[in-house]
């Protein structure tokens, strides 16, 4: 018996130290190059490359942030990046909440075939929408506009935010409209009082998706701004760039920089996200 | 219920949007303009284009400066004259030059400007055909010879010189590399090209398959692998980290760099010819152009006044001694270049010096073919994947066969 325990205890120590080597495996794989990244922002002299491995360089320095707040209008592009993605997020979120809704509670018409359309749209290349983008937005003079800018993010990244949601409300069982229904709220009461708030989890992912879609895109926001004021940080960055000189301690403390915002949103969703995953595994 | 909230939070979202509409950038008096300098120069071309906006007369005009990478620009700027919607000037180069003068992208400016109160040298690289397709704003964007005065009291004369320095004294003060350039970019192999007497374009037809271009890179393999005096895998950030950090005496860049490094080095900022080959006599040759600006043939008759007017602020004697002084580049203006700002300093000596050796980089749309096969060979022949008469061989066949397919 003692025999026995032992010889569990141990397979359940290697398991578990196996278990933990490939973690803190995968956290360096994740967090070295962010540390790499981090040594070329603080290391003088624009240097990309160096033969000096080491994480803290000879003379760090936090000039390139410095300078990179004072010489450029990265705050601005910041601004522009956060106005936009946040814009972006909540109108896609909205939209999407309300039409998956309608997917997954009425029957009409081209229902199915209004799923697969949506859905058929996710297998084109985003490289193929820029064209039509481009001239839709110019034909409503929107060109180098935030507004021209979230039409275009939130439209693209709509279709994979109605098909979560979709799918999430279909586990909803209809039984709680139901009473709610008997109770004498609306239809709209329904889904604002009883569907929205368990849905929760499902609209956090969705709101993260548009999130961090909106805040990292560069290809519809390079046809569509062309001002330096109006440019997103993914262009801005770019300006840092130029025909033989990088500025890369800015560009890299640039890239530090952006991180925060998507940082503060995961972290503050993160009770969403895992509250979701605890969904509905009480009963009562 | 944060989400069901947040949607009444969707009005305000809007409304702030609503209210960043700028002015729209296709009325008349606003100037689009796409260049991809490098990052340090966005401050003085901003800086020029709002003193030339404060003027009286110029009140009401709007310029909008976009930044491009050199590749996008190119291919952006052909994408957008293709859909009617190119920018009213462009400031580049002169190497794309050719292609977007064939393709009917940009309008010659002969009669805009006088072309007389420019450098001869600099207008040169910029006429095709007869027709002078650029305004020059700086006269160089050429090769040169870097050091580091720690290690070395003054530039090597030859070669010979050189590798004696690269044989003692880069040894005695243990650096990685006695110098270092970028091996794989066509453009640092030309000046070599012309010291062993040859040239990648004679009139329209490449001339990639000589005993020159051969010469050349065995001077490369030799470098690299024999005397081990460059690295052997070295690209631009590469030599760049290694001259800063103090691990190889001597860098051959460009005029761009000047001002970079003489903020790094300070007092043991070095610059130099590049040495001349002591096997044959001859010094290296830099192709040496400049940056231009470009005006689409798209653009509105009405705008031409203003572009003309710009064009000129930009590049008058006052603005090119100011872009001297900024960003070390030597000006275009014939005028400027013989103010006593310009001839009075060491840089300024060296690169004219420099540039007398240099030849004018060709403006014909044959260079395009040209520089893509030269980059794909010279990288297999340096890499030595493939042996350096294959390497010239197929550069020559390849870049005669691309050439063929422009001309369809």
């Amino acid at each position: 018996m003692n025999k026995e325990a032992s010889a569990h205890r141990r397979k359940k120590t290697i398991k578990f130290l196996l278990v933990h080597l490939a973690i803190i495996a995968f956290v360096v794989i994740c967090v070295y190059p962010l540390l790499r990244i981090f040594s070329v922002s603080i290391r003088p002299g624009d240097k990309l490359i160096s033969t000096d491995l080491s994480l803290i360089p000879v003379g760090a320095t936090f000039e390139a942030y410095v300078r990179l707040l004072k010489e450029t209008l990265f705050l601005r592009w910041l601004w522009n990046s956060l106005l936009i993605t946040v814009a972006t997020s909540f109108i896609g979120v909205s939209l999407a909440s309300t039409a998956a809704y309608a997917f997954s509670r009425f029957k009409f018409g081209g229902k199915k075939g209004g799923m697969i359309l949506l859905l058929s749209t996710q297998m084109i290349p985003a490289g193929m929408l820029i064209l039509p983008l481009f001239l839709m937005i110019m034909k409503l003079g929107l060109m180098n506009t935030y507004l021209g800018m979230i039409i275009a993010y939130s439209v693209s990244s709509l279709p994979f935010s109605i098909w979560i949601l979709k799918g999430y409300y279909d586990t909803i069982p209809r039984s709680l409209e139901e009473a709610a229904l008997v109770d004498g709220t609306s239809q709209l009461g329904a889904f604002y009082r009883i569907i929205l708030p368990l849905s929760t989890p499902a609209l956090s992912i969705a709101f993260l998706f548009n999130f961090t879609t909106a805040w990292n895109e560069y290809l519809v926001a390079r046809v569509v701004l062309f001002s330096a004021k109006q440019y997103t940080w993914t262009l801005g960055l770019f300006e840092l760039q130029g025909q033989y000189i990088t500025q890369w301690g800015m560009f890299a403390a640039g890239s530090m920089l952006v991180t925060i915002p998507v940082l503060m949103v995961f972290l503050y969703s993160s009770k969403w996200l895992i509250s979701g995953l605890t969904l509905g595994s009480v009963k009562g | 219920m944060f989400f069901a909230d947040a949607l009444a939070l969707l009005p305000v979202m809007l409304f702030l949007c609503s209210c960043s509409r700028p002015k729209s950038p296709l009325d008349a008096s606003t100037i689009i303009l796409w260049e991809q300098e490098d990052a340090q120069v966005a401050p003085y071309i901003d800086s020029v284009l709002t003193a030339f906006q404060k003027l009286p007369e110029n009140k009401a005009i709007r310029i909008v400066r976009t930044h491009y990478q050199t590749e996008d620009l190119r291919s952006q700027f052909q994408a957008a004259s293709l859909a009617g919607v190119a920018p009213d000037l462009i400031m580049c180069p002169s190497d794309t030059a050719g292609l977007f003068a064939v393709s009917g992208f940009i309008r010659p400016v002969d009669g805009l400007i006088d072309a007389s109160k420019y450098n001869k040298a600099v207008m040169q690289a910029i006429t095709l055909d007869g027709k002078i397709w650029g305004v020059p704003v700086s006269n160089g964007n050429h090769l040169m010879f870097f050091f580091n005065r720690k290690y070395a009291k003054t530039a090597p004369k030859d070669t010979d010189e050189l590798f004696k320095f690269c044989a003692t004294d880069a040894k005695a003060y243990k650096l990685d590399f006695c110098m270092a350039f970028d091996m794989g970019e066509p453009f640092w192999l030309m000046p070599w090209l012309a010291a062993f007497g040859g040239w990648p374009i004679d009139n329209k037809t490449p001339t990639l398959d000589t005993p020159a271009m051969r010469s050349a890179i065995n001077f490369y393999l030799d470098l690299k692998f024999t005397k081990k005096y460059a690295p052997p895998e070295c690209d631009y950030n590469c030599m760049d980290s290694l001259f800063k950090e103090g691990k190889t005496a001597f860098i051959i860049n460009g005029d761009w760099a000047i001002s970079g490094y003489q903020q790094h080095f300070k007092k043991d900022f070095g610059l130099g010819l590049i040495p001349k080959v002591s096997s044959t006599g001859l010094w290296p040759a830099p192709m040496v152009s400049g940056k231009y600006f470009m005006i689409s043939s798209g653009v509105k008759p009405e705008k031409l006044g203003i572009i003309q007017k710009l064009m000129e602020f930009y590049t008058n004697r006052e603005n090119q001694i100011r872009q001297f002084k900024e960003l070390q580049r030597l000006p275009a203006l014939a005028e400027a270049s013989k103010a006593p700002e310009i001839t009075g300093t060491d840089v300024s000596r060296v690169s004219m010096e420099q540039i007398s050796k240099g030849r004018p980089m060709s403006m014909a749309t044959e260079m395009r073919a040209i520089w893509d096969s030269a980059r794909n060979y010279l990288g297999l022949a340096t890499s030595r994947k493939l042996s350096v008469e294959d390497a010239t061989r197929k550069m020559q066949e390849n870049a005669a066969e691309k050439i063929t397919e422009m001309n369809r």
